[in-house]
């Protein structure tokens, strides 16, 4: 903790004592889309930013140096998995996540709900909190709102998630409302627990499942909190696009203008383009990190399955006009013979998937910027459907921000 | 050849039939002498006739399994071939278990080999060699290794910490924490070391990182840890060969062996 005040204290930008800072640069003029440059204790950000996720102190097959070369300047860590291995005393111990892994740029954790509820079978939810069996001993475990907050404090991360009330996104009835004013009821025992404020800052979620009704009224709770910005949750997660749309867009209605948006778990090119013209600020996902390890190369027009043997003698690389590690050094016939079969081709295709995502970000800001983010989702979108097809939703959605899909 | 011609190397090493050792009868040991010179010669015409080949460097492969009379007669022979290097083969079968491989065992079968051999070629020995077997090889007149022993010691998530800087005196003497070439990073002695594994290591990984972090990366097989492990292991490895070659050059390389032998297998202090 003490190390983290001092970098504070070194830091330039001492005209705050807040541990977060969210200036809009830009505004399109057309849609909702903006471009911020945020202060955390640990980096300067600009949005809207894409966190790849580093799952368990690392982003797999990458050294933080790679990262730092790509350009990225805030990442993800999995306070449940964390919390596990090396568990938060060790943590503790070590200086912090930071310290540990050797990230010198910023770092967000998740509460560390979402896995617990995805990944064990016993877990139980109750108003203490989510009650489970330990993955290595089996004994009866808390994961409550103060331990969450406990653990993620021992990680150290410049932002932190609070414990939420996770309901998948298919679920409907009344368990949804009442995972959303547990949420809220969670928050503040989150906030009450936070003892490191100065420098982590602590982002609630909106809850509410598919029911507009609801979603407005756990925002508009949420806003009533001080916080310094916000996270959209329970989306993503395989219910229908022409939902999930218009759940992110009643979101970012309510929630404040001045304060930044993460949308979580989001995710795929497409809906990156289309939730930053809906406002949203802030995405993470294991997608193209994940996909690079099944040998999946993300490019403007979709993806190249690289073990597909239409590569075998495809000597172009990935993508022409990237210019990242693997795509100037690599052709696509080389990575085909080492797809899934040596470990460094994680590594590569890890690195192209990442500048991909990280450029298309940059891409947006300078769009917005420029004030001509409506012509670069067009052209976007005709790179990604050539023949026209676009998906409905995405239509409607970027229909409902003043852009037309011819 | 073809394989060859399509890869254009600089070096290659002629085909040859290898696959003996010190159980293998006179019989097959003469039988792959024979076979192996047959190979080479028709890889030397067939490089000769190569656009791609042609200034490229053609290693010739000497045999003779635990026979003192065919090792000579293989050396011979190969040696009046056009060969840019001799690549020195047939002592075992390689694999996992050479680890345990000794080259005092084959001594004089690469004393009178050598002995055989130009002054001015090179001379391969291949095969998993820890830093104290380097140094009995180089003695004998090898110049090329390969990195099989830093990877085998990679994969079983082990960091080499054999001492290097007594012998230049870059460091006090210090006894090593560990009376072997290297050290688990598997073992839970780690979890909290909060120190890189190798003290004054300069790679990147101990420059970086400290021992408790790269437990955990194994721990949790993350990619991350043996990418660690490896760089820092090549490192060490390569740093080896420098010292060794400072060595030969200062015309100290006995004085070496002994005061290397000696300083890695000191008996552990607690540390």
């Amino acid at each position: 903790m003490f190390r983290l005040i001092k970098k504070r204290m070194n830091m330039t930008d001492l005209t705050t004592e807040k541990a977060l800072t969210f200036h809009i640069k830009a505004e399109c003029s057309r849609t909702k889309a903006r471009t911020s440059v945020m202060t955390l204790p640990h980096a300067v950000v600009e949005t809207p930013v894409f966190m790849p996720v580093g799952t368990q102190g690392t982003l797999k097959g990458l050294a933080p140096q790679q990262l730092d070369d790509l350009g990225c300047r805030l990442m993800l860590g999995n306070t449940y998995h964390l919390g596990n291995r090396p568990g938060d005393n060790l943590l503790e111990e070590a200086g912090g996540l930071h310290e540990f892994m050797k990230w010198k740029h910023a770092l967000l954790t998740d509460s560390g709900g979402f896995q617990m509820v995805s990944l064990l079978a016993l877990a139980e939810i109750t108003e203490e909190g989510v009650k489970f069996q330990s993955p290595h001993d089996k004994s009866d475990m808390m994961l409550t709102p103060e331990k969450s907050i406990e653990i993620q404090n021992s990680i150290g991360a410049d932002i932190i998630m609070a414990l939420d009330d996770v309901v998948h996104s298919t679920v409907t009835g009344p368990r949804v409302e009442e995972a959303m004013y547990r949420t809220i009821r969670w928050l503040d025992r989150c906030l009450k627990a936070h003892q490191k404020s100065h420098c982590q800052n602590l982002f609630p979620i909106v809850q509410g499942g598919l029911y507009p009704e609801l979603r407005k009224k756990c925002a508009e709770e949420l806003i009533k909190r001080d916080v310094p910005g916000f996270a959209i949750g329970g989306l993503s997660g395989g219910e229908e696009k022409s939902e999930f749309w218009k759940m992110v867009t009643l979101s970012t209605e309510i929630l404040p203008k001045e304060k930044p948006r993460y949308l979580m778990g989001v995710g795929f090119a497409l809906d990156l383009v289309v939730c930053v013209a809906l406002g949203c600020d802030m995405f993470d996902c294991v997608f193209p990190t994940r996909t690079a390890r099944f040998g999946v190369a993300l490019v403007p027009t979709g993806q190249l399955q690289l073990k597909n043997k239409t590569y075998k003698r495809d000597f172009q690389p990935i993508d022409s006009s990237c210019s990242c590690s693997t795509c100037s050094r690599y052709t696509r016939a080389f990575l085909h013979t080492i797809v899934t079969q040596e470990p460094v081709s994680c590594s590569l295709l890890t690195i192209h998937n990442l500048s991909y995502q990280l450029n298309l970000m940059k891409s947006m800001r300078e769009a917005i910027t420029e004030d001509r983010f409506p012509e670069f989702v067009q052209s976007f979108m005709l790179k990604m459907f050539p023949k026209r097809n676009y998906p409905q939703w995405t239509i409607d959605a970027l229909h409902s921000v003043n852009i037309s899909l011819s | 050849m073809d394989v060859v011609d399509a890869f254009q190397p600089d070096w290659f090493q002629a085909l040859a039939d290898s696959d003996t050792d010190q159980d293998s009868t006179k019989k097959r040991i003469r039988r792959s002498v024979e076979r192996t010179l047959e190979y080479l010669d028709q890889c030397i015409k067939r490089k000769e006739q190569s656009d791609h080949l042609k200034n490229a460097s053609i290693i010739g492969v000497l045999e003779g399994g635990h026979s003192i009379s065919d090792r000579i007669a293989s050396a011979k022979e190969t040696a009046r071939r056009p060969v840019a290097g001799f690549s020195i083969e047939g002592f075992h079968n390689f694999g996992p278990d050479t680890e345990a491989f000794k080259i005092s065992e084959i001594e004089e079968l690469l004393r009178v080999t050598i002995l055989e051999l130009p002054e001015d070629k090179p001379r391969f020995l291949s095969g998993v060699y820890n830093p104290l077997e380097i140094i009995k090889a180089v003695k004998l007149g090898c110049d090329i290794f390969e990195s099989t022993y830093p990877y085998v010691v990679t994969e079983r998530g082990c960091a080499f910490v054999f001492d290097l800087d007594t012998w230049e005196n870059k460091k006090p003497e210090d006894p090593p924490n560990t009376a072997s070439f290297e050290v688990s990073l598997k073992n839970q002695m780690f979890q909290n070391g909060f120190v890189p594994m190798l003290k004054g290591c300069t790679c990147y990984a101990c420059q970086n990182f400290t021992a408790a972090y790269i437990y955990h990366l194994l721990n949790t097989s993350e990619l991350l840890g043996s990418l660690l492990l490896m760089i820092h292991n090549f490192h060490h490895y390569f740093r080896f060969f420098e010292v060794l070659r400072r060595a030969i050059a200062a015309d100290k390389i006995i004085e070496f062996e002994e005061h290397f032998e000696r300083i890695n297998s000191q008996p552990k202090e607690a540390n």
